[in-house]
């Protein structure tokens, strides 16, 4: 039985290849095309050598579960949380980029713990709390994209923790649900865009899509971080431009949506 | 002045000529050119003659910039068949061409994402090398992710 396993008829009679056994960088690069979900489901069964790519760490440093949580509609985060450990956990806390929702306190401490290898981090939507930000947040010295849209439960406190721990921030992007004008009863609070001023001195993408802030917060932003090209303020209602404003801030950025 | 040529030698032994300013978009040629100026036959004992055709004939491209993306997805398009995209993507990891190995790989992600088990074990030629026992103990492994 043992022997006959070992006998592989894998050769490729037209080129006398063995495909079995392509440089694991290679298929590596094609595995990680394939949607996780799907690639996961075939990928690890072909064959032993297939099998040990999966597992070894060039297929996951890229890390997206975001097709996955999206075609769950109702994401039970302990769920995500134990796919994200695992995941992370497989790339030896090497990941470079991270694509979630709805991820839970396990899951953000885990993906914290690839410090200087993280560059792009996206979790909009999920429950991730102030506190649990504060408390599993380490330096992430090259972390360049955030995203924590939705984020419902990180306030002002949170946003200051990313920036005081994410030095080369320069792309970040904090949007909120959509209200219609008419609807907008929420008070001005410049807390959040204080501490993005305070703490992001580096950005040059910024988006706050239907944000609180008001005037005073716009212009501590625009004070305080300097590099700033690109900036997305749209659905923001408590901002009112006069025309001489909106011109000074259009006249130093390259773009500026309102 | 007249443009300076490289030779390239396929594992069977064939020569190339082209264009060392075209050529050194190979990273691994670059350097070589680099070390010693690369002026005999540079040797690329693991790439047949069939696939540094075309990696040659990819080099030469004459392409604006901005249409350099659509060319490189129409080049590897029309070279379909998996075994012919496989060696590519041998060669151009060899030869650290990276737009190329890319769109090799995507190529053939996108032809075997699709494809049941059987089918891409029929594809490449592989054949099961493990027991039911075995593919339990895989299914147990990333049973979080079905």
């Amino acid at each position: 039985m043992r022997k006959k396993r070992h006998q592989r008829a894998v050769v490729d009679k037209k080129k006398g290849r063995n495909w079995e056994t392509l440089h694991s960088e290679i298929l590596a690069s094609i595995f990680i095309r394939i949607p996780p979900h799907e690639m996961l489901k075939r990928v690890p069964f072909v064959c032993k050598s297939w099998n040990e790519v999966v597992l070894g760490p060039h297929c996951w440093q890229d890390i997206d579960v975001s097709v996955r949580c999206e075609i769950r509609s109702h994401n039970d985060p302990d769920k995500v949380d134990r796919v994200l450990e695992k995941l992370v956990k497989r790339t030896n806390y090497t990941a470079r980029q991270l694509c979630t929702f709805d991820m839970g306190p396990r899951g953000f401490s885990s993906i914290t713990n690839c410090g200087s290898c993280l560059i792009s981090l996206i979790m909009p939507v999920g429950n991730i709390t102030d506190d649990m930000v504060l408390k599993y947040i380490k330096p992430l010295p090259n972390l360049k994209y955030l995203d924590i849209s939705y984020c419902f439960h990180i306030t002002h406190k949170g946003i200051a923790a990313f920036g005081n721990n994410c030095k080369s921030l320069y792309n970040l992007k904090r949007c909120m649900p959509s209200i219609p004008f008419e609807e907008n009863s929420s008070p001005e609070d410049d807390s959040e865009a204080k501490a993005i001023a305070d703490t992001m001195p580096n950005l040059r993408w910024l988006q706050l899509c239907s944000g609180k802030f008001g005037k005073l917060g716009l212009f501590e932003i625009l004070a305080k971080c300097k590099l700033l090209t690109h900036l997305d303020i749209y659905e923001s209602w408590n901002v009112d431009l006069n025309n001489a404003e909106f011109k000074s801030i259009t006249e130093k950025l390259r773009m500026f949506l309102y | 002045m007249s443009k300076k040529t490289l030779t390239l030698m396929s594992k069977d032994k064939q020569l190339f000529n082209i264009e060392e300013h075209l050529a050194v978009q190979s990273v691994t040629i670059r350097n070589m050119v680099k070390e010693d100026g690369a002026s005999s036959v540079i040797p690329l004992p693991r790439v047949d003659s069939e696939t540094l055709a075309l990696v040659i004939e990819y080099l030469n491209r004459q392409q604006a910039p901005e249409e350099d993306e659509d060319y490189v997805k129409k080049f590897v398009d029309e070279r379909g068949e998996i075994p012919t995209l496989l060696e590519l993507a041998q060669a151009a990891l060899d030869l650290d061409i990276k737009k190329l190995m890319d769109a090799a790989c995507m190529k053939v992600a996108d032809l075997i994402k699709d494809f049941t088990l059987e089918e891409v074990r029929e594809a490449l030629r592989i054949e099961n090398d493990r027991t039911p026992e075995e593919e339990k103990a895989i299914r147990d492994e990333f049973q979080w992710a079905f």
